[in-house]
């Protein structure tokens, strides 16, 4: 790795530092319900929920909109950014995971905006003054790291591991786990990480799918909840 | 030779303004009369191997209540449906869809494309069998527009045997999944009119989530069929009875 690129992946690296505000809480508002039906009671229920959390859900969600954003602001077609936002905004089913989605790329956009200057990301803003329904925090993430020339791979590989390890972080407090158990539970699925992000390569838009119905209920029943665990 | 069988329709306020079906699809008027709805059968869409393509208007102000009175229940070995539909202003559809049975080696295709224009509302209605120990492909894209603006964009899919279904968060072990979506600016209702149709039992699993302020979807997971359908029937009836309460003063 050159030094130029080890630049890079200190500053992506640093994009999912915790001083940023993230959106990873809404995806354990839908795992919150099965910790307490105590169907994710265990580090083996962890897994398998990470399992099907990164290699699924994120994989034919998430990562296939940062593919296809960094594939269409290559050919600057803006037009196609803004139907991707459309699609991802459309895309999420649950009332609870899209507010907490948008408020995350809200306070992302506004603290990029206030310490950079960022062309591509002003124009994102004007873009979305009457439709702020579309910023969500994956499309703002995007955005930036298009614009910083962060490699695509990385970009996504980051991105799923990120949001794994904050869903164990919750995991771990709320079943409550011991930490080596989440150590575990995060080296093993790291290989899922490392394989989603290589399927994410070669997937594009007509690929996303949404099999993750267990999650989406788990999510919406949520919302009645009295007390919470995770709030965004 | 595979060829493409096509059902084009416009529905006006009591009667078909225009129809074109390919055999064996075919529309008719029901039999049973509804305070506001105009109520149509439609069938054959289980009938033909080949690609079906669906194209419906609802006109202005009309409430249109489709049946899929499917004579067979089974889905044949390759089912592709293009579903289009245009519902102009103060017009609804109401289309209680069939249940899907995927059978043993087939390939399932869906793609509903609907847009509701200004005030207009869409209701869909739909049961899937997850049949263990069968294999087969079930892909089913609901996209929901209002003009410009996507409401829903939803590619359901499963396989059979895939192993990542059996996790937690997926379909996991239950063998059927119904999704009710009610798209309306202003449902007449309060979500916990709903909210209190649907049971948790053991084994059986629902929730209900807001679109935006745009409409409802209602999803469900179990293992008890007399007991999904049950409730799929019980918040369609409740729908029904809300919606004429507000449009016979419209008729």
């Amino acid at each position: 790795m050159s030094i130029n690129e080890s630049q890079k992946l200190l500053h992506l690296l640093h994009m999912h530092h915790s001083s940023f505000l993230k959106s990873q809480v809404a995806h354990a508002i839908g795992m919150e319900m099965y910790i307490r039906s105590k169907q994710v009671n265990s580090k083996e229920d962890l897994a398998s929920f990470c399992h099907s959390y990164v290699g699924n859900y994120l994989l034919y969600n998430d990562a296939i909109i940062i593919k296809e954003l960094f594939s269409k602001l290559k050919k600057n077609d803006w037009d196609q950014v803004l139907y991707l936002a459309e699609i991802y905004n459309a895309r999420k089913n649950v009332l609870e995971l899209k507010k907490t989605s948008r408020q995350a790329g809200s306070r992302f956009l506004d603290r990029l905006l206030s310490i950079e200057s960022s062309p591509i990301l002003s124009k994102w803003s004007e873009e979305i003054k009457d439709r702020d329904s579309l910023n969500h925090y994956v499309i703002v993430y995007s955005l930036y790291a298009f614009e910083k020339g962060f490699d695509l791979f990385a970009t996504i590989q980051t991105y799923l591991y990120f949001s794994l390890t904050n869903l164990i972080q919750h995991a771990v407090r709320a079943i409550p786990l011991a930490p080596k158990d989440a150590e575990q539970a995060t080296l093993e699925a790291l290989a899922e990480v490392d394989q989603a992000t290589e399927l994410a390569m070669t997937l594009h838009l007509k690929d996303m799918q949404n099999n993750a119905i267990g999650l989406e209920i788990s999510a919406m029943q949520h919302k009645y909840l009295l007390s919470k665990l995770f709030i965004s | 030779m595979e060829s493409n069988k096509q059902l084009q329709a416009r529905f006006q306020k009591v009667n078909l303004l225009d129809y074109k079906g390919d055999q064996p699809l075919k529309i008719a008027k029901a039999d049973q009369s509804h305070r506001v709805f105009t109520t149509y059968n439609i069938d054959g869409l289980n009938q033909t191997t080949d690609p079906i393509s669906v194209d419906l208007t609802v006109k202005k102000a009309s409430n249109i209540k489709l049946l899929d009175t499917a004579t067979e229940k089974d889905t044949r070995e390759n089912h592709s449906l293009q579903f289009t539909c245009n519902i102009e202003e103060e017009a609804l559809l109401f289309f209680n869809k069939r249940e899907i049975i995927p059978v043993n080696n087939s390939n399932i295709s869906q793609h509903i494309k609907v847009n509701v224009t200004g005030d207009a509302e869409f209701v869909w209605s739909e049961i899937v069998h997850l049949n263990q120990g069968s294999e087969y492909h079930y892909y089913s894209l609901m996209e929901i527009w209002t003009e410009e603006h996507c409401l829903a964009y939803d590619p359901v899919q499963f396989n059979a045997n895939e192993e990542v279904l059996a996790h937690h968060g997926m379909t996991e072990s239950f063998p059927y999944v119904a999704s009710i979506w009610y798209i309306s600016p202003n449902p007449p209702f309060d979500e916990w009119d709903v909210q209190q149709r649907l049971s948790q039992a053991k084994h059986h699993r629902a929730g209900m989530t807001d679109i935006d302020g745009k409409g409802i979807l209602i999803r469900w997971l179990s293992t008890d069929l007399t007991l999904l359908k049950q409730e799929v029937d019980d918040v369609l009836a409740f729908f029904d009875e809300k919606i004429t309460d507000i449009r016979k003063w419209r008729v």
